[in-house]
């Protein structure tokens, strides 16, 4: 019984190899050539933007969608049809220096590792944050932390509830609205002047910024 | 060989080389060690086989992961997992600098070094965001080849 099955599929192979030599002799060996080169270089092109597309997403800039209303009237503000989408700088994710007071940024949250949240950077590290609602009146931001905060504190799930975040949870900073359309604008940095108290060992540089416009309140 | 075969060579290497460097990139890397906090299971300027495939909730107890310094972001350290969210801590008594019984909070792992009085770990800094730890130590390949990832911890600190 398997020696029968084994025949015929031996005589299958068989019969499709004549097959495929017939057509290969068919067409011109020049031609066959220069297709299978063509065939296993699209293969490589394809391989080889999906990485430079990953690589570009995880380590130089990207784009996320912005849902909910913690960060209202900034994003997602009443009344627009649908959701933000920002640009995402990946900078940050190398380099924490170079995260400034005032921005967004996008970080993994300490409660729910999975789940990744846009908030305003506050305070970094040494200043001293007059908190609204947190279990101290006012937090000095420890080592390797920072301080974040929607603009809508009502409704933000932010450092007044766990209190300070660990930089390496940050990866990445919002730098522009690209959609909607209308919308298309870059992010300004905003600081609520009356409530941080800087590191008395650094420059001053957010004096010139806007303070913070509040979502409902 | 002709100048177009020498270019599509050429093309095909760089190509492999990259998606390489992508595929290693996200799933497993060789890293080397230093300092006392893991000794006698890891000794200063060993090699190891780190993977970073393991989703977050997949950590278990007794893993040897690679986390981010929660006090420093550009340090990485590496500690055993000796407590998940929810479990219940007590101090030793040998490195405390508290006394009462802490749970891990939700989202947080404990860390501690296998080397107890040289080790800066939760015992300073407290449980740390599952966020921050981003890989698993699967072997030891240098001075010689020893399988980590499943090794049964010592269970009288939890």
């Amino acid at each position: 019984m398997f020696n029968f099955h084994w025949n015929t599929f031996l005589h299958l192979t068989r019969k499709i190899h004549i097959h495929i030599g017939r057509r290969c002799q068919s067409t011109r060996s020049n031609e066959t050539i220069s297709n299978s080169a063509s065939w296993s270089t699209m293969l490589m092109t394809a391989g080889f933007t999906c990485c430079f597309v990953s690589i570009l997403d995880d380590k130089v800039v990207t784009y996320t969608m912005v849902s909910g209303s913690s960060m209202q009237p900034c994003l997602n503000p009443i009344g627009s049809k649908c959701n933000d989408r920002v640009l995402i700088d990946r900078s940050p994710k190398r380099n924490f220096k170079k995260l400034k007071r005032g921005e967004l940024v996008i970080y993994r949250t300490t409660r729910n590792p999975d789940e990744v949240n846009i908030k305003r950077l506050v305070a970094l590290e040494g200043d001293t944050v007059t908190t609204l609602g947190y279990k101290n009146r006012s937090v000095l931001v420890p080592t390797g932390h920072c301080w974040v905060e929607g603009d809508n504190h009502r409704f933000s799930d932010d450092s007044n509830v766990v209190g300070p975040v660990p930089l390496g949870l940050i990866s990445g900073r919002a730098t522009h609205i690209i959609y909607p359309p209308s919308r298309w604008e870059s992010i300004c940095r905003r600081f609520p002047h009356s409530r941080v108290k800087l590191n008395p060992c650094e420059e001053d540089t957010v004096s010139h910024l806007p303070d913070v416009i509040c979502g409902i309140s | 060989m002709n100048t177009s075969k020498i270019w599509q060579r050429m093309f095909h290497t760089l190509g492999a080389a990259f998606i390489g460097y992508t595929v290693l990139d996200s799933s497993i890397q060789i890293s080397v060690f230093s300092g006392p906090s893991m000794e006698p299971t890891i000794q200063e300027n060993d090699i190891g086989l780190v993977e970073k495939l393991t989703p977050y909730k997949k950590f278990q107890r007794g893993d040897i992961v690679i986390a981010t310094s929660p006090d420093n972001p550009s340090i990485q350290i590496c500690k055993r997992i000796l407590a998940l969210e929810g479990d219940r801590i007590t101090s030793d008594g040998s490195y405390a600098l508290w006394r009462e019984k802490r749970v891990v909070p939700r989202g947080h792992v404990w860390l501690e070094g296998d080397n107890k009085d040289n080790s800066t770990d939760s015992r300073q800094f407290g449980a740390i965001p599952l966020g921050l730890v981003h890989c698993r130590l699967l072997a030891k390949i240098s001075p010689k080849v020893e399988w980590l990832a499943t090794s049964n911890i010592p269970v009288d600190s939890s």
